[in-house]
C-alpha cells in the first residue's frame, strides 16, 4: 500500500439552503434540466435524481424516486441537506489527490472513525437580539458528536444567561432548530454513490413560531405591506398569533417591548419585519421562528495533527417553485463580491452565450411568476410619493406613463399593446393583467438561444437602453456626485437613480429598497459580450457582405 | 427531450460551489436562494458589510423615508456598534497590513473609539475619497443615510481602503468632533481555496435582520423579488392527465393569486392587477404563521396537489413530429 499523507479536509458543498419543512420526510434530490419539447418553451424543470432513504442503523440506501412529493398530507417536506467530508492528500510516488473521505481512506491514514473524527454543530437565532442589542434575547444550540455515533441529535436551542438579563428562552423550554446526524459510512456502493464517505446531514426544523403567554390573539393591518394601520381605524380581522403549546418564551424581555424606529435608529432595514409592526404603536409581539444558521464542523485527528473542516448552512422557507430560478441569485452575489470579471475571448465565446442564454432564461422563470400589474402599481405610487412626477419628462417615466405609449420608444411592444385603456391605471374589475402576460410573452422569445444572439447582435443598442445600469463600483463613483444619470452606472446619491421605471428589471426592488438591477459582474458580462458580438459582425462584415435579416424587436 | 445545456456555471461560482453532493435537491444550491435582500428570506447578504473592515463592526441606521429631512441627523450613516479586533481572524496575520492596525486597535486611539458614537466619516479606496455626506433641502450638508452607505459600502473592491471614522456626540475646544483615521482592507468574505465565509461571521449573523417570524415577510413583504421562490401568480391546478385536457380546460389559463386566503373552489378568482385589490383576499399576519403549509408548491409555473411527476423527457415529442410534417 503506497503511503498517504493527509494534508487538509473540506466539506462540499461549503455552503448550502436548508429549507423548513413539517413533514418528518425530507424532499428528495432533483436537479435542474431543460424541457425542449415543442409545446415547453424551453423551460427549466425539474428532474428526480439519486436520493438517500436514511435507515434506523443511520447508514444510507439509494434508490432513484419516479416523483417528486413535495408534501405529505398536507406537511411540506424539509430539505435537508447533505455535506460530504473531503481531503486532500498525497499519495507516495503519485501526487496530491482530492478524494472524498471514506473508510479506506480512513484505513490508510491508520485512523478511525471512533477514535479520531469529532463533528460539531452550532445553530443560532439571533433575530430578536440583533434588534433589541441584548444578547439574552438570541438563542443557540451546540453539539458534539463523536465519529461512532450515527443518532439524530436534536439541536435544542436556550438563551445564554447573563447577570441583570432576562433569557428569552428558558433552559427548561427550549426551541429545537433542527437535528444533526453523522451518517453511518458502509463499504458498499449502489446507484453510483459510494456509501462509505463520511457524511452529515442537517435537517432544519418544522417552521413553528412561539411567543410568550401574551402572544394570544391580534390585530392585523388590512393594508398594503408597509403601510401604518393606527388605532383609531382598527376594525381589523384578528388571528391566534402563537398556538397554546407554543407560549414558551419569557414575556419579560426587552423583545415583547420592542418598537421600531425608536432609540439609535440602527435597527435593520427594513424595520417594520415583526409581528406586531405597522398596527398602532408597533409594539413587538414578541415571536420568534425556528431558522436558524449553522455551522458544522469536523474534526480529524491523524498521528497527533488536527485537521479542520467547516460549512454551513442558512435555513430558508420551503423554495415553492423550485423549477423557476432566480437571475439573481446568492451565488450571483457573491460571484458579485468576489470573482473577478467573465474574460471573452474567441475561446470563451461559446461559454458566455451560454451564460447569458441562462440569464435570460431565468428572468424568463421569475417573470413567470411575478404579478408586475401589482408591482408596477405599487412602486410607481411609491414613486409619486417621492418625486414630483414632471420633473423628468423624457423616457423612461417615473410615473403612470411608465410603459406605456409615452415611453417610446424605450417602450414598443407594451406601448402598442397597452394603447387599450388599461395602460396608465388599475383596471377596476378588470381581470386581465396585461403587463404581466405581455412580459412573459416578451422575454419567452429569448428562450430560444438562437433567437437571443441574433437579437443581441442586432439590437445591441436597444439592450443597453433598456437594462438597468447596477450601482457603480467605488472606482466609477465620482467623489462628488454628479447632477444627472450617468448612462453606464447608477450613483446612490443621484436622486433620479433611486426612481423606478421601465428598464429592466422593472418594478423590483433591490437590498437597499432602490430599484433592482443585475448584478455588476452580470451587467459587465452582458454589455462586454455585446461588444464582443458587435465587433465580430464588423469582422465579418469586412471580409464578407452578410445577409441581412431583419432585426428583431426587444419587446417590453 | 431534454439537452446537456448547463445550468450550473462554475466559473461563476466562488470556490468549491460548483459541487453538487449526492442525495440534495437542487433547491438547497445557492442558485436557487434569491440573492437581493431587503431583508431577504433565507440569507441577509447585507451583513457581510457590518464587518466589511476588519476589526470593526456597523450598522446601517436608515430611514424609510430617505426624500424628507431627518429630524435627527447625526443618528444616520454607518454606525460603529463594536470593535472586535480579538475575536478577527482577519487582523491575526502575519502581514504588516494587519500587524499595523492591529497596533491601531491597541493604541490610545482603538480605547477611544470604543467610546461614544462613531460613524464612518469618509472611504478611500485607490487613491479616492468619498465623504459620507448629503444634502437636505436647504442644502445644509447632512450625514448620508445608512443604506446609502451601505450601497457605497458594498461598491467597494477586496483590496486596500482607508476609513475616517467621526465621534458625533462629541467636540473639542475648537469645536470639531474627534477624527479617527484607519488603514485597512475590504474583507475577503469567501475564503478564495474552501469556499466557506469568513469564519468572524458567527451562527446566525447572517440571518439575524430577517423577519422575526419570517411568515409575516412572507406575507407583507412589497420587494418583487422572490417570484422565483414565493410566487405572486401561479397557474390554477387542473385535473388534467394530458397536455390535450390542459390546454381544453376552462381553467387553463386562470392566473391565481398564490397567497389567498381562500383554497376553496370560491378563491379561484383571477388575481387582481394592484396590491391594494389583493390585500383582503390573502392571508393575513399571525394567521399565516399557522397556514404557510397550505400554501401549493408551483411546477412549470402551476400549482400541483402534494406531487410531481416530471414528463418523460425521452418519449417521442407529437409536437416536435407534427411541426416535422409542416
Amino acid at each position: 500500500m503506497k503511503k498517504v499523507t493527509l494534508l487538509e479536509v473540506y466539506f462540499l458543498p461549503p455552503m448550502a439552503m436548508a429549507r423548513l419543512g413539517n413533514s418528518d420526510i425530507p424532499l428528495e434530490a432533483f436537479s435542474w434540466e431543460e424541457d425542449l419539447r415543442a409545446h415547453s418553451a424551453c423551460q427549466t424543470i425539474i428532474r428526480p435524481q439519486v436520493s438517500f432513504l436514511v435507515r434506523p442503523d443511520g447508514s444510507l440506501e439509494a434508490y432513484l424516486p419516479q416523483e417528486i412529493r413535495f408534501k405529505d398530507e398536507g406537511k411540506i417536506r424539509p430539505v435537508a441537506p447533505f455535506f460530504e467530508l473531503w481531503a486532500d492528500i498525497l499519495v507516495a510516488g503519485e501526487g496530491q489527490h482530492q478524494v472524498p473521505v471514506t473508510l479506506e481512506l480512513l484505513a490508510s491514514l491508520g485512523i478511525s472513525l471512533e477514535k479520531h473524527l469529532l463533528i460539531r454543530a452550532h445553530a443560532a437565532n439571533t433575530k430578536a437580539s440583533r434588534r433589541v442589542k441584548d444578547p439574552a434575547c438570541s438563542f443557540g444550540a451546540r453539539l458534539t458528536i463523536r465519529g461512532d455515533d450515527h443518532e439524530k441529535h436534536n439541536l435544542l436551542a436556550v438563551s445564554p444567561s447573563f447577570p441583570e438579563r432576562e433569557p428569552l428562552v428558558y433552559e427548561d423550554a427550549p426551541i429545537s432548530l433542527g437535528h444533526v446526524q453523522l451518517i453511518r459510512p458502509v463499504a458498499s456502493e449502489s446507484l453510483g454513490q459510494d456509501l462509505s464517505c463520511v457524511r452529515v446531514r442537517f435537517t432544519p426544523a418544522k417552521g413553528e413560531v412561539y411567543g410568550s403567554t401574551e402572544a394570544t390573539m391580534g390585530a392585523v393591518s388590512p393594508l398594503e405591506p408597509g403601510r401604518q394601520l393606527p388605532y383609531a381605524s382598527i376594525a381589523a380581522r384578528m388571528h391566534e398569533i402563537v398556538p397554546e403549546a407554543n407560549r414558551i418564551l419569557n414575556p419579560h424581555t426587552p423583545w415583547s417591548e420592542y418598537i421600531m424606529d425608536s432609540g439609535m435608529a440602527d435597527d435593520p432595514q427594513p424595520s417594520d419585519s415583526y409581528d406586531g409592526a405597522n398596527v398602532g404603536e408597533s409594539i413587538c409581539w414578541g415571536t420568534v421562528d425556528d431558522t436558524c444558521e449553522i455551522v458544522l464542523y469536523a474534526e480529524l485527528t491523524v498521528k497527533g495533527q488536527r485537521f479542520n473542516a467547516s460549512t454551513r448552512a442558512f435555513v430558508a422557507p420551503p423554495d415553492y417553485a423550485p423549477d423557476r430560478r432566480p437571475f439573481f441569485s446568492m451565488a450571483d452575489e457573491l460571484a458579485d463580491r468576489e470573482l473577478a470579471p467573465v474574460e471573452i475571448t474567441e475561446e470563451t465565446a461559446e461559454l458566455t452565450a451560454l451564460e447569458v442564454h441562462d440569464l435570460f432564461k431565468r428572468i424568463f422563470e421569475t417573470t413567470n411568476l411575478l404579478n408586475l400589474d401589482a408591482s408596477r402599481d405599487y412602486l410607481i405610487r411609491e414613486n409619486l410619493k417621492r418625486a414630483p412626477v414632471d420633473k423628468w419628462p423624457s423616457p423612461p417615466h417615473i410615473g403612470r406613463e411608465g410603459m406605456t405609449k409615452a415611453d417610446k420608444p424605450l417602450s414598443r411592444l407594451s406601448a402598442d399593446v397597452m394603447d387599450d385603456g388599461l395602460s396608465d391605471r388599475p383596471a377596476e374589475g378588470h381581470s386581465r393583467l396585461p403587463y404581466t402576460e405581455m412580459s412573459a410573452h416578451a422575454h419567452g422569445s429569448f428562450t430560444s438561444l438562437d433567437y437571443l444572439i441574433t437579437f443581441l447582435k442586432m439590437r445591441g443598442d436597444r439592450v443597453r437602453e433598456m437594462i438597468r445600469p447596477p450601482f457603480g463600483s467605488f472606482k466609477q463613483l465620482p467623489a462628488e456626485p454628479a447632477a444627472d444619470s450617468h448612462p453606464d452606472f447608477r450613483d446612490p446619491r443621484v436622486f433620479r437613480d433611486t426612481l423606478h421605471d421601465m428598464r429592466m428589471p422593472p418594478y423590483m426592488r433591490d437590498s437597499d429598497r432602490e430599484p433592482l438591477s443585475l448584478t455588476r459582474r452580470q451587467y459587465q458580462t452582458l454589455m462586454n459580450y455585446l461588444t464582443f458580438l458587435e465587433q465580430q459582425e464588423g469582422s465579418a462584415e469586412s471580409t464578407a457582405q452578410s445577409p441581412v435579416t431583419p432585426a428583431p424587436e426587444m419587446q417590453s | 427531450m431534454t439537452t446537456d445545456q448547463p445550468k450550473i456555471f462554475p466559473r461563476n461560482l466562488t470556490a468549491r460551489l460548483a459541487y453538487q453532493a449526492a442525495g440534495n435537491p437542487v433547491s438547497s444550491r445557492l442558485e436557487d436562494e434569491v440573492g437581493n435582500c431587503f431583508p431577504g428570506l433565507g440569507i441577509d447578504i447585507r451583513n457581510l458589510d457590518r464587518r466589511f473592515f476588519p476589526g470593526l463592526v456597523f450598522n446601517f441606521a436608515g430611514r424609510e423615508h430617505r426624500e424628507l429631512d431627518p429630524e435627527i441627523p447625526d443618528l444616520y450613516g454607518a454606525r460603529l456598534v463594536s470593535v472586535e479586533d480579538e475575536c478577527d481572524p482577519d487582523l491575526h496575520q502575519s502581514n504588516p497590513t494587519a500587524i499595523a492596525l492591529l497596533a491601531v486597535f491597541h493604541s490610545p486611539q482603538g480605547r477611544e473609539m470604543r467610546q461614544g458614537e462613531w460613524f464612518i466619516d469618509t472611504l478611500e479606496q485607490a487613491g479616492k475619497t468619498i465623504a459620507l455626506y448629503d444634502r437636505n433641502s436647504q442644502g445644509e450638508r447632512i450625514p448620508m443615510d445608512g443604506m446609502a452607505v451601505w450601497r457605497i459600502v458594498r461598491s467597494l473592491s477586496p483590496g486596500h481602503v482607508g476609513l475616517t471614522l467621526i465621534r458625533r456626540d462629541l467636540t473639542d475646544a475648537a469645536g470639531q468632533h474627534p477624527k479617527i483615521t484607519l488603514n485597512g482592507w475590504r474583507r475577503q468574505f469567501v475564503d478564495p481555496k474552501t469556499g466557506t465565509l469568513n469564519e468572524v461571521y458567527q451562527p446566525g449573523e447572517l440571518v439575524q435582520s430577517l423577519c422575526s417570524p419570517w411568515q409575516h415577510d412572507m406575507r407583507d413583504c412589497a420587494c418583487m423579488y422572490w417570484a422565483s421562490n414565493r410566487p405572486d401568480i401561479v397557474f390554477a391546478e387542473v385535473p388534467a392527465k394530458t397536455e390535450e385536457e390542459l390546454l381544453e380546460s376552462e381553467d387553463a389559463n386562470l392566473r391565481l393569486d398564490w397567497l389567498r386566503s381562500d383554497r376553496e373552489e370560491t378563491g379561484r378568482v383571477f388575481a387582481p392587477n394592484s396590491y391594494r385589490k389583493l390585500r383582503q383576499y390573502q392571508m393575513d399576519n399571525h394567521e399565516i404563521n399557522k397556514r404557510w403549509t397550505e400554501l401549493n408548491f408551483a411546477l412549470e409555473s402551476r400549482e400541483i396537489g402534494e406531487t410531481y411527476t416530471p414528463p418523460d423527457l425521452d418519449a417521442p415529442d407529437p409536437e416536435a413530429n407534427n411541426q416535422d410534417l409542416n
